[in-house]
């Protein structure tokens, strides 16, 4: 198990280093491509890239980023990612837990009812393929069009605001996709264990059926069903950008794509790095959790 | 063989059984071999409503792909940008693009009013295909590193690929991607976007591929196939592959939606392919404002485009966001179906490895190089290019060549005049001059000769020696006091030291009673033929230059005195003309001898004389027409920019002995270029964005002065009736045609032309593959025209061209040269037509 922690702690380190790096990179190569003569010394850029990622490392250690500026003037780095990463995970979060319960109850529900799949594997498909953008211009487009047409605002189209009246759009379209793609997991699993023969021993053993589906049932869809969430989760931490910028919701997305708009280096990196930095440690707490509900795994030490 | 074996045979094909001997007769007694394992029943396929949805969809946007651009109502690389805000007085509403959906647009236009429909027909094409390439780097690269990582278990590069797949799954997507596309620079292309979204999409299909091969490697068959010594390339290949395949299907499905939803968000935040032409609206002092504008039919870049009319004009928006989606939806629902199908039953795809197949891979991949190469503006741009018809172009050379030469003041000029009237009109272009007329007369005062005009050598008995022509060999002029007369005299060579004063008291002692006075141009004082007339000549004849037109006769002199009386006969003959008559000596030679022993000026007399007879008519006032019709530019902003193509159409014409001197390649050939290059315009219906102006010069022997005085007026130029805001419109680009017809293999371009118009001409001749080089090969390159004082300049002719105008006929002209030279301007002007920046 320690040693387990220690290889992941380290490839966590390695991997944020090398984030850190290809953003300083990546931008320091574009800022060079709006040259009129870019140059493309790849090594040239890799070593300013790996000076400033240095320094990048050097300034994280001591907790402070210092400042850049933007249109507001000077702003601390450190403060700025804070109030991203809130807004952005507040988002995040309530999206997740969210399309994680309607998911699950939605693709049992379907499981365990003895009528036809077909047409909620064919909605989830419909959920998947929609892009957000689409998910979120037609949302908005709704919610004008209601206003429209009662002269009552149902929601707010845009903005930002720690209410249901700023929220629900933006969370409704990132949970779309979520939603779907759990509903559908939660489905497909449960829907193969249904059919397994140690549930229609326990059937057979004169369990009620709920007993069943509590105790042996869900126990099993456990591990697909965490695996789901993980994919979703990068579904939403995709998409959020795109979301975020639909509806201005100043979050990690939008700050990232005003940064590298206006080629901030710096803040790009800085935010990229605490995203990626979540999403590692998110995986890291998640495959610690498989470990837990999935004695198969725990085995092979 | 019914629906149902054919496609059973399709999905699952197997060894022809039947053609076993013995086994026609079990297939008699209804017992197909294995048909009841592995037939497809029809029920699986044709009850499959997302493989059928799928299905619909994706042959759907492969027609489109296929045919959009031939189904689109309109061409966006060609029309569009042509809807002029204006009033609507019935409705009393202010109309301008973005336009709403009408019958006439049944999607609305966008913000350069062109038609959505047309767009995201056009658009398919571009999107889907680029798409389709991605996918296939990332299923290519995941193949092959999930392969090697899967084979290699456990090893350095199984824990390295690993590694990788780890490292870019913790990078957020979408930003990663567009960090990628910036850095290699955004302004390549599809190239970009290709490496980009592959680079960043991978490793999904490689962790699949390598944990398929982590089971399939351990299988008993596999350890067979190793036991019997394939190697590990052959095991991978015929053994697990095939057994991957069916998935792998289903995933390359899959990855067209995904990799569509990611280039749908891409346009969404900005980034579409090309990244858009980039336009400097910074004020002179002002910050810095760079638009970027989607000019691309792409259905990224349309979503890019749309996003800022959000508000006001939702509809631009979402055709392309459904567009999308529903293209995201049809690859999922195929994936989604084969994926079920393939569980059902065992659908072999071994097929797909058959040798067959790289014939059919091969010509898959022709195909979409094909598709590729007839993507973006440059192949529909290139297409019309190629109607440019040199045929049509020998026709009007063939016309004007006819013409009697095509002289001013006199029924050859006339002639060409309403031939180019009449195709202008034929052609639709407009008029460009006031009150409607194409005629834009310059009034001049002509003098004629009323009989050959004659110069002759004579030897000591007054016998002619030689006999020069007219025209080729010498021309009278009517400057100053030049005029007519006829005087047999011995010749004087008048020369002057360089740089000594020209005044009246330098001359004293200068007698050239009852001589004629040869001078040099360059060596003599610009006005010395009236000093020569003073200090009694009988005849003045100028040497020139060797140039086709330095020796044509003066029948103008606008802007200066003319036949000032008393006059005098005054040629300008050419130095192989001087030559003749001094016969072993050389102009360098006497001048060489004479100079040292002068400080200001000497004569040497020549043992020759001369005879020179000319008899002018009156001067008669004349207007000459200049032939003037336009396209009006279709844009609000470019319409206001004028590109004028410019030919002059007369010539020398006919002399009083009825020689004709056709000009066909100067300047038949030019007026045919431009009269094509009109009807082409109209022909092909390509919508202008600049205006452009065909103009058929009536100037030819006379100067250019008036020419560039008439483009340098603003004035005339605001009676046209362009989309733009009247005020501005002016010339911007000039493009002169002289000798197109005749000449070397080379192409010269003038090297004062603008730098700018020059790279874009070269830029089509590689198109053409038409030879080009920027230099000027005589001093006469009609470079008058060329002054830094008007815009953006080019002048174009064939090395070698200039000829003396006996030989400048019909015979000479080359089709071909007329072709290739047309095509490749055709090219040039379709880009000066059609894009912002060029």
């Amino acid at each position: 198990m320690l040693k387990f922690l220690v290889r992941r702690a380290f490839f966590i380190i390695l991997v944020s280093i090398f984030i850190v790096f290809f953003i300083f990179l990546g931008m320091g190569m574009a800022r060079n491509s709006d040259l009129q003569e870019p140059n493309f010394d790849l090594v040239a850029h890799s070593l300013t890239a790996w000076t400033r990622t240095q320094t990048f490392f050097d300034n994280a250690r001591q907790g402070e980023w210092g400042s850049f500026q933007s249109d507001a003037g000077e702003v601390p780095l450190t403060e700025f990612v804070r109030e991203a990463y809130v807004n952005s995970m507040g988002l995040l979060l309530t999206a997740l837990a969210g399309s994680v319960i309607v998911g699950l109850i939605l693709g049992s529900a379907a499981a365990l009812s003895k009528r036809s799949s077909l047409s909620l594997l064919t909605i989830t498909v419909l959920g998947i393929s929609a892009p957000s953008f689409f998910a979120a211009l037609l949302l908005q487009q709704g919610a004008i069009r209601y206003q429209d047409a009662f002269q009552q605002r149902l929601v707010s189209v845009a903005g930002f605001g720690w209410d249901v009246e700023h929220m629900l759009l933006p969370v409704l379209v990132l949970a779309a996709r979520p939603l779907a793609y759990l509903t559908r997991s939660a489905f497909i699993s449960l829907d193969h264990v249904m059919r397994q023969d140690y549930i229609r021993t326990a059937a057979a053993k004169g369990l009620r059926r709920s007993g069943i589906v509590l105790i042996h049932a869900f126990k099993n869809v456990s591990v697909p069903m965490f695996t789901a969430v993980s994919v979703s989760l990068r579904f939403s931490l995709s998409s959020l950008p795109v979301v975020e910028f639909f509806f201005a919701w100043p979050g990690m997305g939008l700050r990232l794509i005003e940064a590298i708009n206006g080629r901030q280096a710096q803040v790009v990196a800085a935010l990229a790095f605490i995203m990626g930095l979540t999403f590692l440690i998110v995986n890291l707490v998640l495959d610690l959790i498989y470990r837990l509900i999935d004695p198969r795994l725990r085995t092979e030490e | 063989m019914n629906l149902k074996h054919a496609l059973s045979r399709i999905l699952n094909p197997r060894s022809r059984l039947d053609k076993l001997p013995g086994f026609a007769d079990a297939l008699e007694e209804g017992q197909a071999p294995g048909g009841a394992i592995s037939g497809v029943r029809l029920r699986d396929v044709f009850g499959n409503v997302p493989l059928m949805m799928g299905l619909f969809i994706v042959l759907g946007l492969l027609a489109l792909v296929l045919y959009g651009p031939v189904w689109a109502p309109q061409n966006p690389y060609l029309a569009g940008q042509h809807i002029v805000p204006h009033m609507d007085w019935e409705t009393r509403e202010f109309i301008r693009p973005p336009l709403d959906p009408s019958p006439e647009y049944p999607l609305g236009t966008d913000q350069w009013g062109a038609d959505i429909l047309s767009m995201l027909m056009h658009g398919a094409r571009n999107t889907l295909v680029a798409c389709a390439f991605i996918t296939m780097m990332r299923v290519l690269l995941g193949l092959t590193l999930g392969a090697i990582a899967g084979w290699n278990e456990g090893g350095g590069i199984d824990r390295f690929i690993m590694g990788v797949i780890g490292a870019i799954a913790s990078l957020p997507l979408l930003i990663s991607t567009i960090i990628l596309i910036y850095a290699l620079d955004i302004r390549r292309g599809l190239l970009v976007f290709i490496i980009a979204l592959s680079i960043i999409g991978w490793t999904e299909i490689a962790q699949y591929i390598r944990s398929e091969f982590l089971v399939l490697r351990k299988m008993p068959y596999i350890e067979g196939a190793r036991a019997t010594g394939l190697n590990g390339l052959q095991i991978a290949v015929r053994h697990i592959l095939p057994n991957v395949l069916p998935q792998l299907l289903v995933i390359t499905f899959l990855e067209m939606g995904a990799v569509l939803m990611l280039l749908g968000e891409l346009g969404f935040v900005g980034v579409y392919i090309g990244g858009g032409s980039r336009i400097d609206l910074s004020e002179p002092l002002g910050p810095t404002n760079i638009v970027t504008l989607a000019d691309v039919p792409e259905w990224g870049a349309m979503i890019a485009d749309g996003f800022r009319w959000l508000r006001s004009k939702p509809f631009i928006v979402f055709p392309p966001a459904v567009a999308f989606f529903i293209s995201v939806l049809g690859f999922n629902s195929l994936g989604e179906g084969l994926r079920r199908l393939i569980e059902k039953r065992m659908v072999s795809t071994a097929f797909l490895l058959r040798k067959r197949m790289l014939v059919v891979i091969g010509g898959l991949t022709a195909a979409v190089i094909f598709i590729m190469n007839n993507t973006g503006a440059a192949p529909w741009f290139a297409k019309v290019a190629q109607a440019y018809d040199g045929g049509r172009v020998y026709e009007h050379v063939v016309a004007l060549t006819e013409m009697e030469g095509r002289g001013q003041g006199q029924p050859g000029g006339a002639e060409a005049a309403d031939y180019i009237v009449k195709k202008f009109e034929e052609y639709g272009l407009e008029p460009g001059w006031r009150l409607g007329s194409y005629n834009y007369p310059v009034e001049t005062t002509l003098v004629r000769p009323l009989t050959q005009p004659e110069l002759s050598l004579l030897d000591a008995d007054g016998n002619v020696v030689e006999s020069f022509r007219h025209q080729l060999d010498f021309g009278y002029m009517i400057e100053g006091h030049g005029g007519s007369g006829a005087v047999t005299a011995p010749l004087t060579l008048v020369g002057f030291k360089p740089g000594q004063p020209d005044e009246w008291d330098s001359y004293i002692g200068l007698d050239l009673r009852g001589k004629i006075a040869l001078l040099v141009r360059g060596n003599a004082p610009p006005d010395f033929p009236t000093e020569a007339l003073i200090r009694g000549a009988a005849g003045v004849l100028w040497v020139t230059g060797d140039g086709r037109d330095d020796v044509a006769s003066q029948i103008a002199n606008p802007g200066g005195e003319s036949l000032r009386s008393p006059t005098l006969p005054i040629f300008r003959i050419r130095p192989s003309i001087a030559q003749t008559i001094l016969q072993n000596q050389t102009l360098t030679q006497i001048f060489a001898e004479e100079l040292p022993r002068t400080d200001n000026w000497f004569t040497r007399d020549l043992d020759a004389s001369v005879r020179m007879v000319v008899e002018l008519g009156q001067p008669v006032e004349t207007e000459i027409p200049n032939i003037v019709g336009y396209i009006p530019g279709s844009d609000l902003e470019l319409g206001n920019e004028m590109v004028i193509l410019f030919a002059r159409y007369d010539g020398l014409g006919i002399d009083p002995d009825g020689t004709v001197y056709p000009g066909a390649n100067h300047n038949a050939s030019g007026t045919a270029v431009l009269l094509e290059l009109a009807n082409l315009w109209h022909e092909q219906g390509l919508d202008s964005r600049r205006t452009t102006m065909f103009v058929a010069w009536g100037g030819a022997g006379l100067d250019d002065d008036s020419a560039r005085h008439w483009l340098e007026d603003a004035f005339n130029f605001r009676h046209l009736r362009t989309k733009g805001t009247r005020a501005n419109v002016g010339p911007s680009i000039l493009i002169q045609l002289d000798y197109v017809g005749a000449g070397g293999d080379t192409l010269l371009i003038h090297p004062d032309s603008s730098a700018k118009l020059a790279d874009l001409f070269e830029e089509a001749s590689q198109e053409t593959e038409l030879i080009v080089q920027r230099r000027a090969d005589t001093a006469e390159f009609s470079s008058d025209i060329i002054t830094r004082r008007l815009p953006l300049v080019i002048s174009l002719k064939w090395a070698g061209s200039d000829v003396l105008p006996d030989e400048d006929v019909l015979e000479n002209i080359d089709p071909a040269k007329l072709q290739i030279f047309g095509e490749t301007l055709a090219l040039t002007l379709t880009r000066l037509a059609r894009e912002t920046s060029y």
